[in-house]
């Protein structure tokens, strides 16, 4: 009697069962028949209708296309000036002129009442004192007569045999009187320039 | 071997002798007998003369102008008042 009591129950209760989970199935399927119409009736519409509906819908903004600008593109190169060529100046060759020596010694030449005068320094390369020795001088030429003058001579030329023609002029100036004569300027300064050598570091021309 | 200028003392500068070579053991007189210099001297470039049997060859530098002067031109005492 229990027995089937229970047994009543039992098929009572799965059967309760089975009515809930038939309802709980149909209900489910219910609901997602609605969701997916709703869904498709969302797609189908457009933008202007979902705001019509108040539905606000994010997704990727139109596209942006990023690439190099369309400006005419820059290029970079050589100028199109004429090129500038850098080399080694050409090489220029510069002769000394035909001088005469007394222009070569730095002697200064001027005119002055039909005579030319020449004026400079005597100068002797000292061999005890290495350094060059100079004295004023001044050569006139006048009629073809070349007369020198040495202005403040060394005291070495007192032991010259030749100091006895160089005579007290105008001091400081002192005359030398020719034995025989320079014909030219020139050899008028080097012919005093060789006794003052000859005076002043003993040397003698053989 | 040198190379010298020779210039003749008295010409303005318009007698010279240019590319002159010497060797060693050249002497004054060597130089001024083959230019025809006769009653000439050589005179040192610092002053002076070079004797004629000088070493010409050690006294002067390479390119150097020497110059000849007249031999005979000498001082004298004043004979006049």
């Amino acid at each position: 009697m229990d027995l089937s009591w229970a047994c009543l129950l039992l098929l009572l209760i799965l059967v309760d069962i089975g009515v809930l989970v038939a309802l709980v199935a149909l209900v489910l399927g219910v609901l997602n028949r609605g969701k997916s119409d709703q869904s498709r009736r969302l797609s189908d519409q457009s933008a202007g209708t979902a705001s019509v509906l108040g539905v606000l819908i994010v997704g990727p903004s139109e596209s942006i296309l990023v690439g190099p600008a369309p400006a005419e593109a820059l290029i970079i190169g050589p100028r199109d000036e004429a090129s500038v060529v850098i080399g080694p100046a050409p090489t220029v060759s510069v002769e000394p002129p035909q001088r005469p020596a007394w222009d070569d010694r730095g002697w200064a030449k001027r005119t002055e009442n039909d005579q030319v005068i020449y004026e400079g320094e005597y100068q002797i390369a000292d061999g005890r004192s290495a350094q060059r020795r100079r004295f004023r001088g001044v050569v006139v030429v006048s009629g073809g007569e070349v007369v020198p003058y040495i202005a403040d001579p060394p005291l070495e030329l007192r032991h010259h045999p030749k100091h006895a023609c160089f005579q007290l002029f105008r001091p400081p100036w002192f005359k030398l009187h020719w034995h025989r004569a320079a014909g030219n300027v020139d050899d008028a300064i080097i012919y005093i320039e060789r006794v003052l050598d000859e005076a002043i570091n003993g040397r003698r021309a053989a | 071997m040198k190379k010298l200028i020779i210039a003749v003392a008295g010409t303005e500068g318009k007698r010279e002798y240019k590319d002159v070579q010497i060797l060693p053991g050249t002497k004054p007189r060597d130089v001024l007998a083959k230019l025809g210099l006769n009653g000439f001297q050589l005179s040192r470039p610092e002053g002076g003369a070079f004797g004629f049997n000088d070493d010409l060859y050690t006294a002067v530098a390479d390119g150097q102008k020497v110059y000849a002067t007249k031999a005979d031109v000498e001082a004298g005492e004043n004979t006049r008042p």
